[in-house]
C-alpha cells in the first residue's frame, strides 16, 4: 500500500494549511527581524517534501520546521536576507541526521544539538554543520552504539 | 432514505477483495454514489489522522517522522483493524458509518475484534498443544512447539497487526496465504485442530507406521519432509475402506490392493467419483463422526476433489500403488503393456499414434497415450525411434513401465553389454555408448534405480534369456 498514491489528492488543502501554519510563525520571528514571505513559506514546504521524498521518510505534519523556527530566529547567527535559504539547509540536515542516527535521537533532543553545533563550533555555517560536525557526530554515535554505550543502552 | 437505500443495493460485493477489504468498499462505495469525492477525502484524512497518532505513539512520542517503510507498515495495520470493523458490518452501513466522521470510531471498533482475535487464536493453540499427535514429523512439532509461541510473543495489534511473520512450515491441504496477520493464524489453528481431530481417530502405531511406509514409497525422509499428514491419513483411510477393512484401520496388504487396482481401472471415471463418495460416507459413518464432529466431516468432504483428482489420475497412470500405501516394503511394479506378440500396427495405425503422442502438449498424456494403445514390443520400440519424446520425457515413460518392458528394453539397449557382465555392472560399463536418444535416457534412468530393483530386473531379464 502506497502512501503517495493513496492520498495524493490531498495536497492542495494540506499546503494551504501548513503555509499558514508557517507564515503563523512570524509573529514570534519577527521580534529578532525575520520574517518569511508566503513565497518563502512554499519554498520551504516544498523543500521539505523533497527532502523527506529523497531519504525515505514520512512525516504528516509541520512540527519539526516550526520548531526549527522557533529554535534557530533566535540565533544571532540568523540572517534576514538567508533567513529562508538557512531554514531549507536546516531541514535538509535535520532529517539526514534522522537517518543518521537510525531514528535514535529525538526530535527536540536532535535541534537542540544542531543549535548547539550550529552556534559554536560551525560559527553559523550550515555548511559546517552538515559537512564536519554532525557527520563527525553520527559516526561517533554508530560506534557507540555498535559497542553499546550510548545512553539508555545497558552496559 | 429509499435513495440510500437503493444505493446500497447496488453495492457489488464480488466486487469487494476480502485482502483490502476497506479499499475496496470505498471504491465501490464511489463507484454506486454511495460516496462523493470529496467524503473519500474526508475519510482519507481521518486515516491519516490515525496514522500521525500512530508515529507518534510509536516514537514514544519522540519524533515525527518515521522512515517510509515503517510509516507504510503502520497504515497497513490501520488498515487491518478497519478491514476487521468493515468485515463484520454491512457494507452499507460501514459507509455511513465512515462519511459520517466515524473512521476513528470503526479503527477502534476493529482493533477490539482484532484483540478478540487474538484471544481465540490463543485459546485453539492452547488446544492444539494438548491434543498434539506423537509422530515423527519435524516441521509439525516446530510449527507447534516454536513457530506459534513464537508468533503470539512478538505480535503487535497496533503498529503491526497485519504481521504474519512465523516460520510455519507445516503444510496444511487447505491454507489461504492470502490473509494476514492473527486471523490468518487463527485460521491455520482451525484448520490444523480439524485435521488433527481426523487423525486422532486412528490408533498412534497406525499412523506412525503409514507415515514410515510413505517415505519408503517416496524414498524420502519423512521426518524431515514438510507433508501433510491428514491427507496422507484420509487416502489410505479412504482405501481401507474401498477393500472392506475396518474402520480405524489404515493398512491395506498387497493383495487387497492387487483386487482393488484391477476394479478400478475397471470402473469409468463417473463411476470412480461414485465409488469414492459412497467410500467416504461409508468411512464416516464407520469412524462415528456424523453430528459429533461437523468440522472434521465437512472438512472430508471439502478434501474429496482433490483426493478424487489423485485417484483418477493414479490408475490413468497405473501409479496407484503411489496413492494407496499398502503395508509391503516395496511397490509392486504392474506390468504397464500386454505385450501380444505379432499384434502390430499397420503403417498407417502407427503413423497416426506417433502424430497424436507428437501432438500431447504434457509429458503425462503422451505417457498415457502410449501405455494405453501400444500392445506390441516393437511397435513400442518403433515409437521410442520416432522421437516422439524429448531428453528427460523418456524417463517419464520408463517410469510408467513395469519389470517385463523394462526387462525387455535392456535386451535391446544393453545387448552386448549383458553378454559380458550381469545387469547391475552392465549400466556401468565403460564400453556403454548408446547411439540413441531413447537408448541415452534409458541407460540414464536404469543408472538412477536403486541396487534392489536393479537386481530385481536382473533376475526378471535372466528369465527372459540373453
Amino acid at each position: 500500500m502506497a502512501l503517495p498514491n493513496l492520498f495524493g489528492e490531498m495536497g492542495a488543502v494540506l499546503q494551504e494549511m501548513q503555509t499558514n501554519a508557517i507564515l503563523q510563525t512570524n509573529e514570534t520571528a519577527v521580534q529578532y527581524g525575520l520574517c518569511l514571505t508566503a513565497e518563502e513559506a512554499v519554498e520551504i514546504l516544498e523543500a521539505r517534501n523533497d527532502v523527506l521524498l529523497n531519504y525515505g521518510r514520512v512525516e504528516l505534519d509541520i512540527e519539526v520546521t516550526r520548531r526549527l523556527i522557533f529554535t534557530f530566529c533566535a540565533s544571532p547567527f540568523m540572517d534576514a536576507e538567508e533567513y529562508a535559504t538557512t531554514l531549507i539547509d536546516l531541514q535538509e540536515v535535520f532529517y539526514y541526521m534522522k537517518n543518521e542516527t537510525e531514528d535514535q535521537i529525538g526530535d527536540e533532543e536532535l535541534i537542540a544539538l544542531m543549535l548547539d553545533y550550529f552556534e559554536n563550533s560551525c560559527g553559523g555555517s550550515v555548511e559546517l554543520l552538515m559537512g564536519r560536525e554532525l557527520d563527525d557526530f553520527a559516526r561517533s554515535f554508530r560506534r557507540q552504539r555498535q559497542a553499546g554505550v550510548w545512553k539508555g543502552d545497558d552496559v | 432514505m429509499q435513495h440510500a437505500i437503493e444505493l446500497r443495493s447496488r453495492i457489488a460485493k464480488e466486487r469487494l477483495n476480502p485482502y483490502q477489504y476497506t479499499l475496496s468498499l470505498l471504491r465501490e462505495g464511489l463507484r454506486v454514489g454511495l460516496l462523493t469525492e470529496r467524503a473519500v477525502r474526508d475519510i482519507q484524512a481521518q486515516i491519516m489522522l490515525i496514522l500521525q497518532d500512530l508515529i507518534v505513539r510509536y516514537t514514544h512520542g519522540e519524533s515525527t517522522s518515521v522512515k517510509t517503510e515503517t510509516a507504510e507498515s503502520l497504515l497497513n495495520s490501520i488498515f487491518y483493524a478497519l478491514d476487521a470493523y468493515a468485515n463484520a458490518a454491512d457494507p452499507g452501513a460501514c459507509l455511513d458509518r465512515l462519511q459520517a466522521g466515524g473512521v476513528r470510531e470503526a479503527y477502534e471498533r476493529g482493533l477490539e475484534l482484532v484483540i478478540a482475535c487474538v484471544a481465540e487464536a490463543r485459546a485453539i493453540y492452547q488446544e492444539v498443544r494438548r491434543n498434539k499427535l506423537d509422530v515423527p514429523l519435524e516441521v509439525y512439532h516446530t510449527s507447534i512447539d516454536e513457530a506459534l509461541p513464537g508468533f503470539f510473543l512478538q505480535y503487535n495489534v497496533i503498529f503491526q497487526a497485519h504481521d504474519t511473520t512465523c516460520m510455519l512450515d507445516y503444510p496444511l491441504v487447505f491454507d489461504d496465504m492470502k490473509v494476514q496477520g492473527v486471523y490468518y493464524i487463527r485460521r491455520y489453528l482451525e484448520t490444523l485442530r480439524t485435521e488433527t481431530e481426523f487423525c486422532r481417530l486412528f490408533g498412534s502405531d497406525e499412523v506412525r507406521g503409514l507415515l514410515a511406509r510413505y517415505g519408503a514409497v517416496y524414498r524420502i525422509d519423512v521426518a524431515t519432509s514438510p507433508v501433510n499428514l491428514y491427507e496422507i491419513v484420509l487416502s489410505n483411510a479412504l482405501f481401507a475402506t474401498l477393500v472392506g477393512n475396518p474402520a480405524g484401520q489404515l493398512a491395506i496388504t498387497q493383495g487387497q490392493y492387487e483386487r482393488l487396482r484391477v476394479q478400478l481401472r475397471s470402473l469409468a471415471s463417473g463411476d470412480l467419483a461414485v465409488l469414492i463418495e459412497v467410500a467416504l460416507e461409508e468411512m464416516i459413518d464407520g469412524l462415528g463422526l456424523g453430528i459429533a464432529a461437523p468440522e472434521v466431516v465437512a472438512y472430508i468432504w471439502r478434501t474429496k476433489p482433490l483426493l478424487l483428482q489423485r485417484i483418477v489420475t493414479a490408475v490413468e497412470h497405473n501409479s496407484l500403488h503411489n496413492v494407496a500405501i499398502t503395508d509391503e516394503d516395496e511397490p509392486v511394479r504392474e506390468e504397464r503393456i500386454d505385450f501380444v506378440s505379432g499384434a502390430r500396427m499397420s503403417d498407417a495405425e502407427f503413423r497416426a499414434l506417433a502424430g497424436q503422442v507428437a501432438a500431447c502438449t504434457q509429458v503425462a498424456e503422451k505417457v498415457r497415450t502410449v501405455l494405453e494403445q501400444v500392445i506390441s514390443f516393437r511397435d513400442f520400440v518403433d515409437l521410442l525411434e520416432a522421437d516422439c519424446f524429448y531428453g528427460e520425457e523418456y524417463l517419464a515413460l520408463y517410469a510408467g513401465l513395469g519389470e517385463l518392458e523394462l526387462a525387455l528394453l535392456c535386451r535391446v539397449v544393453l545387448e552386448e553389454e549383458l553378454r559380458l557382465a550381469p545387469l547391475p555392472l552392465a549400466v556401468w560399463s565403460s564400453e556403454l555408448a548408446p547411439e540413441r536418444e531413447w537408448q541415452v535416457q534409458y541407460v540414464v534412468f536404469l543408472r538412477s534405480r536403486n541396487a534392489e530393483l536393479l537386481q530385481a530386473l536382473a533376475e526378471r531379464v535372466a528369465v527372459l534369456g540373453c
